[in-house]
C-alpha cells in the first residue's frame, strides 16, 4: 500500500485493505406477505450492493392467541414448527436502478405447488465491495 | 457530507460512510449435525428446549421434523444458529472449501408475542462440522473500549468499530432464475469465476432451498416413486464457485403431485482472513 488506510487484527492479519470496502447495512423493512407497491431506497447502488429476502417464519400462526393451550405444544415443538411448513414461495422483486425504486409484489405459486405459504418477510440491503454478474 | 469522515477505496468506493451500520462477525463455530428423525404420527416431536435467555437454545436428540418432507433425504440436519446479539438482519457465512451444499436458509424467527426471544435471523443448513460466522449490522453491544477506532453516526449510534471481528465481504452476484432451471432441467454444470483467488472464502446464499424439481415416476402403488432435482454449490478451486445438479429418487406410500420451483439465487462472497 502507498497510501490509504488498512486494519489488521491483533494477529496482525489485513481485514481491511483499500480495495474493499467495509460492508454496511443500507436499508431493512419488514413486509407483509400480501404487500403490493414500491419502496425508495435512494441510498442503495446496486453495482455496490446486493438485496435479498429473509421469510419470517409463520408470526401470525404461532403467536396467536391461544397456541400453546390449543394444540397442546410446548414452546420447543413451536420451534422446531418454524420450518414445519417451510413450503412457501419468495415475492416478486424488481429493482430500477435508476430511480432507486423497488417495485414488490406477492409471491405466485406455480403449477402444482403443493403448499400454500406465504410469508411476511424482511427486505435487506446490504452495500459491498462489487456486484458482478454471470 | 457536511463533517465526518469519508474515505474513498482504490475504486472511489466509500470504505465508510456516516449514516450505515457495518456488518460485524457477531458469532460463528461449527455447524452441529443432529440425527435425522424418523416421522412421527403427530408431526413434530419436541425437538428443541429453551434455556430461559436468547441465545441459550438448545437442541435435543432427535433434530428437526420439517426435513421429513423437504431435503434430500441423505443429509443430515444441522442445529439452527440463533446467536443472543441477533438480528432479523443477520447473513449465515459459510466455509464450504469443497463441500457441496444443497441447504442453506435463513428464516427470521417471528415467535413473538408469547414465547419471549426476538426476531432474529436463524441459519439451517445440512453439512455438519462445517464452519460459519454470523454477520450482522453492528450495535452498541458490540462496542469495545481502549484503543483502536470507532465511527458514530448523528445519533451517537456505533456504525465502526475497528476491534469487532469483520467479514471482508468482496463481491455478490445473482444466478438467474433462468440458469438455475437449465441445471434442473438439463443438468447443465456452471461455474461462476470469482474476479479474484479467494482461497478458503466464505459464501452466504441466503435463501438456497427450493429450487427443485419433481416428477412422479411410477403411478401404481403400493410404492411410488418420485425423483427430485435439487442445484447444489461448492467452491471447486479459489476462483471458483460451481453449481451443479443433485438429483435423488424417494419411495412415498402415496402419490406426489408433480412441480417445480426455482428463483434468483443471491450469493455474497468473502475472502478468508486467516
Amino acid at each position: 500500500m502507498t497510501y490509504g488506510i488498512e486494519f489488521r487484527d491483533d494477529a496482525g492479519n489485513l481485514t481491511l485493505r483499500m480495495t474493499e470496502a467495509m460492508p454496511r447495512l443500507i436499508h431493512s423493512q419488514k413486509f407483509a406477505w400480501n404487500y403490493t407497491g414500491t419502496l425508495a431506497v435512494p441510498d442503495f447502488d446496486s453495482d455496490h450492493g446486493m438485496f435479498y429476502v429473509s421469510p419470517c417464519a409463520y408470526s401470525g400462526y404461532f403467536s396467536s392467541p391461544g397456541f400453546l393451550e390449543r394444540d397442546n405444544r410446548t414452546f420447543a415443538s413451536a420451534l422446531a414448527g418454524l420450518f414445519g411448513f417451510n413450503g412457501y414461495c419468495l415475492p416478486s422483486l424488481s429493482w430500477n436502478d435508476e430511480t432507486r425504486v423497488m417495485t414488490i409484489a406477492p409471491a405466485t405459486f406455480p403449477p402444482g405447488w403443493p403448499y400454500e405459504h406465504r410469508l411476511d418477510y424482511f427486505l435487506n440491503f446490504i452495500a459491498l465491495n462489487k456486484r458482478f454478474s454471470l | 457530507m457536511t463533517y465526518g469522515l469519508e474515505i474513498l477505496n482504490n475504486y472511489g468506493v466509500p470504505v465508510f460512510d456516516m449514516d450505515h451500520p457495518c456488518l460485524v462477525v457477531k458469532y460463528s463455530g461449527l455447524t452441529q449435525s443432529m440425527a435425522r428423525p424418523e416421522p412421527s404420527p403427530t408431526g413434530f416431536a419436541p425437538q428443541w428446549e429453551f434455556a430461559g435467555t436468547a441465545g441459550s437454545y438448545v437442541a435435543l436428540p432427535g433434530g428437526m421434523a420439517w426435513d421429513i418432507e423437504r431435503g434430500p433425504s441423505t443429509d443430515t440436519m444441522i442445529k439452527p444458529v440463533i446467536p443472543a446479539n441477533a438480528s432479523p438482519q443477520d447473513t449465515v457465512f459459510y466455509q464450504l472449501g469443497t463441500t457441496w451444499c444443497v441447504y442453506a436458509i435463513e428464516v427470521v424467527t417471528s415467535l413473538d408475542p408469547g414465547f419471549g426471544i426476538p426476531e432474529a435471523c436463524m441459519g439451517v443448513t445440512t453439512i455438519p462440522d462445517l464452519p460459519f460466522k454470523v454477520a450482522g449490522p453492528i450495535t452498541d453491544t458490540e462496542a469495545s473500549t481502549g484503543w483502536g477506532m470507532q465511527i458514530f453516526g448523528d445519533a451517537g449510534e456505533l456504525l465502526f468499530d475497528s476491534n469487532c471481528e469483520f467479514l471482508a465481504i468482496r463481491y455478490s452476484f445473482i444466478v438467474p432464475q433462468a440458469v438455475i432451471d437449465d441445471i434442473l432441467a438439463n443438468g447443465t454444470v456452471v461455474d461462476v469465476a470469482l474476479p479474484e483467488a479467494m482461497p478458503e472464502c466464505w459464501i452466504a446464499c441466503p435463501i438456497w432451498s427450493h429450487q427443485e424439481y419433481g416428477l412422479d415416476r411410477v403411478g401404481a402403488g403400493p410404492t411410488y416413486y418420485y425423483l427430485r432435482r435439487f442445484v447444489e454449490f461448492s467452491q471447486v478451486d479459489a476462483s471458483t464457485i460451481r453449481l451443479r445438479r443433485r438429483q435423488t429418487e424417494e419411495a412415498w406410500s402415496t402419490p406426489r403431485t408433480t412441480f417445480a420451483y426455482s428463483h434468483d439465487a443471491i450469493f455474497y462472497v468473502a475472502r478468508n482472513i486467516p
